[in-house]
């Protein structure tokens, strides 16, 4: 067996210096919050889309989704499965609307539809969300740190909450960003490599790991029952999981925080396409290396950790050549960092700017704002460290952070649609859509036997009944309320105009339609998906 | 052309749209540093920082279509548009808008049209760009609306008359 040695650690601390020091020289240039939060709105969308990408391989899905495989072969799949169906939404709907307000705390827009108080609670919810979320991608990596080198689980986490605080307060979105695009590459090369490694111990080679798969049913990922206590039904991970995550990239702060940062509305959009086209390979990926696992432990007649997030540690631990277990530690660090960064400063950014700069310092320069921004950022780091040291009681690690999101973030998105869609929808209806869209979660979670993957369309479902239906009792929001996220050229008198001065105009020559196309892109990604899907549940049953 | 077809439009035509422009703020010869473009119809204002005449110099055709029925936004609209954009971005939160009488500007415009699907139960779609830049400016898509409305409303009283 090996063990951790020099050769490890010199991988380890010369990767964690590389990061700290890009880091730091991002916080060189920036002058304002605009610099801090948004990075000047310069940066180029493929390095958005990888970035969004590398948040999302988290330490938490680079350690939990190894043992999800381990334990339920691909089956978790269906979750990930809409991705690309969401991402289109998210194309056409929220990016234009959120981009061309040109805000920096997406609760802004909220405000301006529906006044302060709407703002105010969503702006709460969110930092509540993933405050305790940000606690448990902390808690991740450090337990994996632990088993590695044998230090304490509560040291581990103050260390990395450290080293993540450190470099995230220097260097803000941009430097968050730009160590996103590094980290990309060196999680998805300690995922490779682990699986060459596994498949070299193996003695059939993949042909094993097919073969064990398929005779234990590890490739039937998709479930057509219609029974909605099923958790990883195919039904739930395409109703359910859809608006999981709309929910998650369109409402999240942390998320699209990082498509502002584009110069235009069609960046922003170009870098979502990167997440819809590569998130589920990347989670077919370590699903998959979670089949892996279990073939190898069959074959070597090794027993399982209780704990299954420790499964890939302790097997890069006793398995890998020195060296190469420092690189998949890097790995692990790079998911984590990736992560953690993104979460700290988008919640200093909502902490900033939704609640200091309108509750307790209104009228301060820029330097002064750029200064609390920073603070902010220690704090959150403080507070998702303190709870972190809880996170080990919170169950199965990825599930936890899921479910912490899907109590607040289904009704919340249901808010968002109603300020965008909806000219009726006032400040009263707004606000009691998202407090009972809230309460449902809670109710159907609480009392209902349905997969947790149904929580986020009861939220945005009673949320959207419920602002609307509240919103007949009181007035219907002024022209100025509407201005940000209505089009008025539906109305009939306009279609006919538009229709007649279209049908004079000079033609533009024939393009396919970028956005049309991009989206049209997604849906059929997600169909071939699908089908691959089939395909392979039927080869392993046949 | 391009960008309008990337954003979908078939059909397109250049125009100008007549904007009220209010001085903000004063450069060191007591000039104002940037005009706040503004139409009693649009929901948003435009932020111009550079000199009004480079709105008349753009390489925009001779536009046949002159937007111009409006007539300029009351003081408390234009003080409104002035607060969003100070909320938009609060590096103009200091910045005063100058009380002297605005400036007619004529900013030209392409306008594409968007709508295959229209006869199919569809709708319609106006893309408003910038003639100066080429940038989307959704923000005065209401205003050009707006006076498309009048130019339609006035070529029917023409007609019945």
């Amino acid at each position: 067996m090996s063990e951790f040695t020099w050769l490890d650690s010199v991988v380890l601390v010369v990767y964690i210096l590389l990061v700290a020091l890009i880091g730091a020289r991002f916080g060189r240039s920036q002058a304002s919050t605009q610099d801090y939060f948004l990075g000047g709105r310069r940066i180029p969308s493929w390095a958005i889309g990888l970035s969004v990408m590398a948040t999302q391989a988290s330490a938490i899905t680079f350690i939990g989704a190894p043992g999800w495989g381990f334990d339920g072969g691909l089956e978790r799949l269906v979750t990930f499965i809409n991705v690309p169906l969401a991402m289109a939404v998210l194309i056409v709907l929220l990016v234009p609307v959120f981009h061309r307000a040109g805000i920096y705390s997406i609760y802004e827009l909220l405000e301006r539809r529906f006044g302060p108080a709407t703002r105010s609670v969503s702006a709460g919810l969110f930092l509540i969300a993933r405050g305790l979320a940000t606690g448990v991608v902390l808690y991740a990596p450090a337990l994996v740190l632990s088993v590695v080198t044998g230090w304490s689980v509560n040291l581990t986490i103050v260390v990395m909450a450290v080293l993540a605080v450190s470099y995230t307060v220097l260097g803000g979105i941009s430097a968050v960003i730009w160590t996103d695009v590094i980290q990309m590459f060196v999680l998805w090369l300690g995922a490779l490599v682990s699986m060459g490694l596994m498949v070299a111990s193996l003695p059939g080679g993949w042909s094993d790991v097919f073969a064990f798969g398929a005779s234990h049913g590890m490739f039937n990922t998709l479930d057509l029952s219609l029974d909605p206590s099923v958790t990883y039904s195919l039904w739930a991970g395409l109703f359910g999981g859809i608006f999981l995550h709309i929910a998650y990239f369109g409402t999240d702060q942390s998320q699209i925080q990082r498509v502002l940062t584009s110069p235009d509305v069609p960046q922003g959009q170009r870098s979502l396409l990167i997440g819809g086209y590569l998130l589920v390979p990347q989670m077919l990926l370590f699903l998959f290396i979670g089949v892996m696992l279990a073939t190898y432990y069959d074959q070597h007649g090794l027993t399982a950790p209780e704990n299954l997030n420790e499964l890939f540690p302790r097997y890069v631990v006793s398995a890998f050549p020195s060296g190469l277990a420092g690189l998949v530690m890097a790995g692990v660090f790079a998911a984590a960092m990736s992560s953690l960064d993104s979460a700290l400063n988008s919640l200093s950014a909502v902490s900033v700017r939704d609640f200091y700069t309108r509750y307790v310092k209104p009228e301060a320069s820029e330097a002064h704002y750029l200064k609390a921004s920073r603070w902010a950022t220690v704090f959150w780091g403080l507070y998702a460290t303190v709870f972190a040291f809880f996170a080990g009681n919170l169950g199965p690690v990825i599930e936890a952070v899921n479910r912490i999101g899907s109590w607040f973030y289904g009704a919340l998105l249901g808010t968002f649609l109603l300020a965008i869609l909806s000219r009726r929808t006032n400040a009263r209806g707004a606000l009691s859509g998202l407090l009972l869209g809230m309460f449902a979660v809670w109710g159907v979670e609480s009392l209902g036997d349905i997969s947790w993957l149904y929580n986020n369309l009861v939220g945005v479902m009673v949320s959207l009944g419920v602002g609307y239906l509240v919103s007949l009792t009181a007035p219907a929001p002024s022209a100025a309320q509407l201005s940000d996220v209505v089009i008025e050229e539906t109305a009939p008198d306009m279609q006919a105009m538009l229709s007649t001065r279209a049908g004079n105009a000079r033609p533009v020559t024939a393009e396919a339609r970028v956005t049309r196309r991009r989206c049209l892109g997604l849906v059929a990604w997600f169909c071939v998906l699908l089908a691959g899907l089939v395909l392979l549940q039927v080869w392993a049953n046949a | 052309m391009p960008r309008l077809r990337r954003l979908g439009a078939e059909t397109f035509e250049a125009a100008k749209l007549m904007l009220w422009a209010h001085g903000l703020g004063r450069d060191a010869r007591d000039n104002p540093a940037g005009w706040l473009l503004c139409h009693p119809q649009a929901r948003r204002a435009l932020l111009w920082p550079q000199s009004l005449s480079q709105a008349h110099e753009a390489d925009v055709p001779t536009a046949s279509l002159r937007l111009a029925a409006a007539s300029p936004p009351s003081s408390e609209a234009v003080m409104r548009l002035w607060f969003w954009e100070r909320m938009v971005a609060r590096r103009h939160w200091r910045v005063a808008l100058r009380e002297v009488p605005p400036r007619a500007v004529l900013l030209p415009v392409w306008l594409g049209y968007v709508g295959r699907r229209a006869k199919a139960g569809g709708r319609h779609r106006l893309v408003v760009l910038s003639g100066l830049s080429g940038e989307p400016l959704p923000v005065l898509k209401s205003a050009v609306l707006w006076e498309l409305g009048q130019l339609a409303d006035a070529r029917e009283n023409d007609a019945s008359a």
